[in-house]
């Protein structure tokens, strides 16, 4: 995935987003929420408690917990190499979507890669 | 809600008359398991809703009766109702439920039936804070409850019986969850809007179909050898159940009642986790530890979220916004529905004990057996007298019969007193039966 262009990964039906946590490493994690399947990469992050808060029932998952629930991946550059399960039938689609679970982080991480680019 | 002027009762009352004799609720219709569309009144014999006097004239129990099944249909009119599948004749009882001009009389009646049947208060001059405390002290009390609902259940003669015409009672909104409240999602009115449409995607399973409240309510009907269709047990529902169903109805299809609406919500929300939690012991204790009570499981857990989604993420905003101008109405709902909720509770009570009084015990042998489906028994939709009756087998063979399995054979010169107010009727078993009713001097 290229994380300039894409924020979002739909594998089949599963969705997941790219999620930047508070040390700017970016992974990709199920848009899900496990306590009812709510959307995720909508939810607000509470840097107070260093939790999403899911926008439906206002749950919250930890950073710890997203990152161990995250697709195995590696970042080498500004493209994200992801393992996926899945079989080849299975359609799999890299999206630029409306994430509003890193605030500006991603912006931010993005942002480094323009500079070094640029420099 | 306005009044009806004085020279309108007789064109109403004829009007409600014409939309009573109409196919989908004429009293030859008689329910069908699997039919949506058939809703008999029982206007044989006709009921004046309407009597000189206007408003001022009480409304007796056959009329409230008849009246709230009127307006029940009138708001379901607007809902959408598929069966399963379609039968010989689907098109033409499909057609006539809708039928617009059928629909146009449903609409001039509904709003004097709304202030025929509903005291509505003009709500309270308390503030906002004073508006918290009486919410919390009342949702208190409530969760003190030790469960009078499950003693009655468990005590009466027959709990199983006893919780499928529960059962029934809730069903006129079990099936259709949610939809009077889906009323209120359309429009514009900010992030409360959003907050709501939250509620109503748990109502409605995120548009998974397995999850949708409704279809956990099927199972749980299916699992205790039910008919989990639309309106399979229509004839059976008291008026005070369709009462509960018709406020809701009420104050969603009303937009200038939003605020009622709200406070109705909230105690809906703040108190049915913990009545969900007597109803599922209740049924396990009466089925076994095997049925099917992810429907009120399901509550026990969701409504402590909608709880406080409704307070702080619908109620807290509006109050922000709009302040003391809504406080009077955001309490007349929450204790308006707690009036019909309760009122509803103790008469479904009321019926049980007059259900298992010796004189109308079930005849076991014809009771349910393993795997078989209770349909409606094979007479018109039940009634009730204004007044106390005694019914007399005069010939043939017959039953009284007073809900879902409750049925008792009448014996030839036997009588039998039905209180009223009291839902029965009376079923023929023989083409020839003929029962005498007579009024109680």
């Amino acid at each position: 995935m290229d994380l300039r262009r894409h924020n979002f990964l739909l594998v089949g039906d599963d969705a997941y987003f790219v999620f930047v946590p508070r040390d700017m490493q970016p992974c990709l994690v199920s848009a899900r929420c496990a306590h009812r399947g709510g959307p995720l990469h909508l939810a607000r992050f509470d840097d107070a408690s260093g939790c999403l808060v899911c926008p439906w029932h206002g749950s919250r998952t930890s950073e710890s917990r997203l990152r161990s629930r995250a697709l195995e991946s590696r970042l080498e550059g500004h493209h994200l190499r992801v393992q996926v399960a899945a079989g080849p039938a299975v359609p799999i689609e890299p999206l630029d979507r409306q994430v509003l679970a890193n605030g500006d982080r991603l912006d931010r991480v993005r942002a480094t890669w323009n500079d070094r680019a640029s420099s | 809600m306005t009044s009806v002027h004085p020279g309108q009762e007789e064109a109403l009352d004829r009007q409600l008359g014409a939309y009573c004799r109409s196919r989908p609720f004429r009293d030859a219709s008689r329910p069908q398991p699997g039919n949506p569309y058939r809703r008999p009144i029982a206007f044989a014999g006709g009921f004046r809703l309407w009597p000189e006097g206007g408003d001022a004239c009480p409304v007796g129990p056959r009329a409230r009766l008849l009246g709230h099944r009127v307006l029940f249909n009138i708001y379901e009119q607007d809902l959408m109702f598929l069966p399963r599948r379609p039968w010989d004749g689907f098109q033409r009882d499909f057609s006539s439920f809708y039928d617009p001009a059928l629909q146009r009389v449903g609409q001039k009646l509904r709003n004097p039936l709304e202030v025929r049947l509903f005291d509505l208060t003009d709500g309270s001059d308390l503030t906002a804070p004073e508006m918290w405390e009486h919410f919390d002290r009342v949702i208190a009390a409530h969760e003190r409850d030790e469960g009078a609902f499950r003693s009655a259940i468990l005590g009466s003669a027959d709990p199983e019986r006893a919780v499928r015409n529960f059962l029934v009672q809730c069903a006129g909104d079990f099936l259709t969850e949610a939809s009077a409240m889906a009323r209120n999602l359309p429009g514009t009115y900010g992030e409360v809007q959003s907050e709501l449409f939250k509620v109503f995607i748990d109502e409605y399973g995120y548009g998974v179909h397995p999850t949708k409240h409704s279809t956990l309510y099927e199972a749980l009907l299916r699992d205790v050898g039910m008919d989990p269709s639309a309106h399979a047990y229509w004839h059976l529902y008291l008026t005070t159940s369709l009462a509960v169903h018709n406020y809701i109805h009420l104050v969603s299809q009303n937009h200038r009642y939003f605020f009622r609406y709200l406070g109705a919500l909230y105690y809906a929300e703040a108190t049915y986790s913990h009545t969900c939690a007597i109803i599922s012991g209740t049924i396990r204790e009466a089925f076994g530890r095997d049925v099917d009570t992810r429907y009120f499981d399901e509550h026990v857990h969701i409504d402590r979220h909608h709880s406080r989604m409704v307070r702080d993420k619908l109620i807290h905003p509006i109050l922000a916004g709009f302040g003391d101008l809504v406080v009077s109405e955001l309490c007349a709902g929450f204790d308006e529905f707690r009036d019909v909720l309760e009122t509803s509770g103790s008469d479904f009570l009321e019926h049980l004990r007059f259900v298992d009084a010796e004189t109308l015990r079930c005849d076991r042998d014809a009771g349910v057996r393993a795997g078989s489906i209770l349909r409606p028994t094979a007479t018109g939709a039940l009634d009730v007298c204004d007044s106390d009756v005694v019914y007399t087998l005069e010939r043939g063979d017959g039953a009284l019969v007073c809900g879902l399995d409750c049925e008792r054979k009448m014996m030839p010169g036997e009588p039998i007193r039905v209180p009223g107010g009291r839902m029965h009727g009376f079923a023929q078993t023989t083409p020839d039966a003929l029962v005498r009713v007579e009024p109680v001097s």
